[in-house]
């Protein structure tokens, strides 16, 4: 059975609101490999051939290319939530407001769940609450 | 040839620059905040020559959803395998309206139709300041 990478979307609601910089960026990285997975998924099911090093930007890279609007708001939000995972786990520096990034970076990882969901014609997925 | 040609650019590498990429530095610095270092910003501009212009158009539909007056501050951020340039609209803390709602006005009305040409080497994203 392939794991679903909806329980790493699971784990970063769980650990939202721990206290501690590692929890908060661990939510940032979590939040982000489950929508790119999820993105990964549906651009392979329409022949995204884009291989490692460097998957991550031609992943994002293709659905801005992409025709169909849907599919480039998938790229735009893919990337920016990719930018908050290089924040979180290769710049030491401090992540001004932390806890903020954090809600944001979930609120837009289930924005991305409902958007593909729509790409797939597929009914919303139930949202995770507050 | 520019005047510009050859300049080297402050910085602890000190690299002698294109007259190009030098004046393009120029001009987006108008605009722009560029974070040290800036040698990685310098080299994701030589790989991806659309930013530039990316960067040069973007400004006015930032302007318009966010409105006028905000720092623009650009910076080039790398993980194992790849890198991006940033750019973060910094807003205050007492920024009035949800800037989510402002990032999706910006995206609609300019970037969606724009964002092919970054090859995926673009974000624009905003940053709440701390209240003091």
């Amino acid at each position: 059975m392939p794991f679903d990478w909806r329980e790493f979307l699971l784990v970063a609601h769980a650990l939202r609101n721990q206290s501690g910089e590692g929890f908060q960026r661990t939510c940032l990285g979590r939040g982000y490999y489950f929508v790119y997975n999820l993105g990964l998924i549906r651009a392979r099911s329409m022949n995204f051939s884009g291989q490692i090093p460097g998957l991550h930007r031609k992943l994002w890279n293709w659905c801005q290319m992409h025709t169909d609007p849907l599919i480039r708001q998938m790229g735009v939000d893919g990337l920016r939530m990719h930018s908050l995972r290089i924040s979180a786990d290769y710049d030491g520096a401090s992540i001004p407001n932390l806890a903020r990034e954090v809600k944001t970076q979930l609120s837009r990882a289930e924005a991305f769940e409902r958007l593909t969901a729509q790409v797939n014609g597929q009914a919303p997925p139930v949202r995770l609450g507050p | 040839m520019s005047e510009l040609a050859n300049v080297p650019v402050a910085g602890p590498e000190n690299r002698v620059l294109s007259s190009t990429i030098a004046n393009q530095l120029l001009s987006l610095r108008k605009c722009y905040s560029i974070a040290d270092p800036t040698q990685p910003v310098i080299d994701l501009l030589d790989e991806q020559p659309a930013l530039y212009s990316l960067l040069s158009e973007a400004v006015m539909p930032i302007e318009k959803a966010f409105g006028e007056g905000h720092i623009l501050e650009m910076r080039a951020q790398f993980s194992d395998d790849d890198g991006l340039l940033k750019v973060t609209i910094q807003l205050p803390a007492d920024f009035g309206p949800d800037p989510e709602i402002g990032l999706e006005s910006f995206d609609r009305d300019w970037w969606l139709d724009n964002c092919h040409r970054s090859g995926g080497a673009l974000v624009f994203d905003y940053e709440i300041q701390d209240a003091v």
